[in-house]
């Protein structure tokens, strides 16, 4: 065996010596297989449905009895659609699990049960409907959980960033904190590391933290106009930045090569003035349309007086704007595929088919906030 | 789909034995832990549902890890090309001196190799495995095991020969 054999043999052992805490794989493995599994039942039932519907119309079409059918919405989005109304907790199914007087202001369902931010501005967890305990400070802005949902990391007042891996048989989660990044705002997680943004006199900066070093010093990157998004499914991140043309151009970025854009197109009619749910206010030309992206970085929803989802997948090789969602000021992404919009609930199928679904009406001056879900 | 309760119960207890070993190969797959953990995730989601067509249980493991394999080269055929994923910030220096950095060097050299030949690499040194295992868990023939190696080492010890950081070159 020959030395460069010897070296790849030492080397990979060595790079895998240290496991880092992993949560069972089956808490997410089965909930997916089964979504998956209900999936392909209701699109092969709904596709037998639909076969004989055309049968039983060209039947009534022959025989000159045509009747209209309704719109076929055989998978509706709001069974995964869960919100707190003032302090209770309001499941798909209409369940509702009082609060305790927790005026809430932020809220995640991840697999190992409820995240939630209190007025209090401490992270708690809940877990079949009984409160566990307190996680981790959440008192500057809103926690980040990871795409799967297994992690979260968020700040204190003095920009200490705490970082903590749910468990799903314990109660507790193990954190620790990372080095003090005052005025620094999370961005998202990238694998195992967290981007923050920055904002200098001359626009925003961006670094990557590896949380398993926290003394490690951080190197900003700084593009100043560009607004990273979020985390792409495919190890990129996701970002916007100013075109020459006065819009706004879809930036893919490698966050590990000082956040250089690697791609980016221009063409896809993004209107100029975006808003970003979550942004620090900078530059003041960043308040105008709403663009979110969805918890997995599939789509990116735009909101410019008409909603339009943008499947990401496909962004750079065959551009695909999905319409069909209804329009209103503000919505949210509630899971990877649906958003709310007003009062309604709307999914987008892989296939481009858009469901959608009103939600019940709540009583007049209540306060409703949607749960996002991370890995579900 | 996996409905059987007795499959079900076999493949939990497989995923809670073998998982930290399963990761560790999806580590050297993916060049981070994170996106290792999606990787185990969705491999094993695929198995699980593929259950019922698995015939040999013994040979679940090898099922496993070649979803594993083929799903990171898939998704590192949808990413751009050149990059280099590595856990250290671009800016930190490496020491010429130091072995442990002459080990990232060659690390973030064999994580910038086509998926497919780093997964060879990774299946004959680290994993183990015979040439015609090997082939055997690609469904490949072990003609190409052997040629997509060769072209990974003879990649590796030209750009480590290039590479200031490594002290006296390899062979």
């Amino acid at each position: 065996m020959n030395r460069l054999e010897t070296e790849l043999r030492e080397m990979f052992a060595a790079k895998t010596r240290e496991v880092p805490a992993m949560s069972d794989p089956m808490h997410i493995v089965l909930p997916r297989a089964r979504r998956i599994r209900r999936r392909y039942r209701t699109g092969l039932a709904s596709a037998i449905a639909v076969v004989v519907i055309l049968t039983l119309l060209a039947g009534f079409r022959i025989g000159g009895h045509f009747r209209s059918t309704p719109p076929v919405s055989p998978n509706p989005p709001h069974d995964s659609v869960e919100m707190i109304v003032n302090d209770e907790l309001v499941r798909p199914d209409g369940t509702r699990i009082p609060l305790r007087g927790r005026q809430v202001t932020w809220a995640a369902r991840v697999p190992a049960g409820l995240l939630f931010v209190d007025s209090d501005q401490r992270l708690l967890e809940m877990r079949e409907d009984r409160l566990i305990h307190g996680i981790l400070p959440g008192e500057q802005q809103s926690p980040v959980p990871s795409r799967n949902g297994w992690r979260v990391v968020t700040t204190d007042r003095r920009g200490t960033l705490f970082h903590g891996t749910l468990s799903a048989t314990a109660g507790t989660a193990r954190h620790g904190a990372v080095g003090r990044h005052r005025a620094a705002q999370i961005v998202g997680w990238y694998g195992q590391h967290v981007v923050l943004r920055d904002v200098t006199d001359t626009g925003m900066r961006y670094a990557l933290v590896d949380l398993s070093h926290p003394d490690a010093e951080l190197g900003w990157a700084a593009d100043g106009q560009m607004v990273l998004l979020g985390e792409s499914r495919r190890r990129f991140y996701w970002g916007l930045k100013p075109s020459a043309d006065a819009g706004q151009c879809l930036v893919r970025v490698a966050p590990e090569r000082r956040f250089e854009v690697v791609e980016e197109a221009c063409d896809l009619g993004l209107p100029a003035d975006v808003a970003i749910p979550g942004t620090i206010e900078w530059p003041s030309e960043l308040s105008g349309h709403q663009v979110a992206l969805s918890p997995d970085g599939r789509y990116l929803a735009v909101e410019d007086g008409r909603l339009r989802v943008l499947d990401l997948d496909t962004a750079f090789s065959e551009p695909r704007w999905i319409a069909g969602c209804p329009a209103s000021e503000t919505f949210t992404w509630v899971a990877r595929d649906t958003l709310v919009s007003g009062n309604t609930a709307c999914r987008v199928e892989p296939s481009g088919r858009v469901t959608s679904e009103s939600l019940p009406p709540q009583p007049a001056g209540a306060r409703v906030l949607y749960v996002t879900s991370y890995g579900l | 789909m996996a409905d059987d309760p007795v499959r079900d119960r076999e493949f939990r207890e497989f995923v809670s034995v073998r998982a930290p070993a399963l990761l560790r190969t999806a580590y050297l797959l993916t060049g981070d832990w994170g996106h290792a953990e999606d990787l185990l995730q969705t491999s094993l989601v695929k198995v699980y549902l593929a259950l019922h067509r698995i015939r040999d249980w013994g040979a679940i493991e090898g099922y496993v890890r070649r979803v594993m394999v083929n799903t990171s080269t898939s998704w590192w055929r949808r990413r751009w090309r050149g990059e280099l994923p590595t856990a250290e910030l671009p800016e930190s220096r490496v020491d010429p001196f130091d072995g442990h950095a002459e080990r990232e060097t060659l690390w973030r050299q064999v994580l910038s190799l086509p998926a497919r030949q780093r997964a060879v690499l990774v299946l004959r040194y680290y994993e183990d495995l015979s040439e015609v295992d090997t082939a055997r868990l690609l469904g490949i023939s072990v003609g190409t095991v052997k040629s997509q190696a060769s072209r990974a080492l003879a990649t590796l010890r030209v750009r480590l020969s290039d590479d200031p950081s490594v002290v006296g070159g390899v062979s």
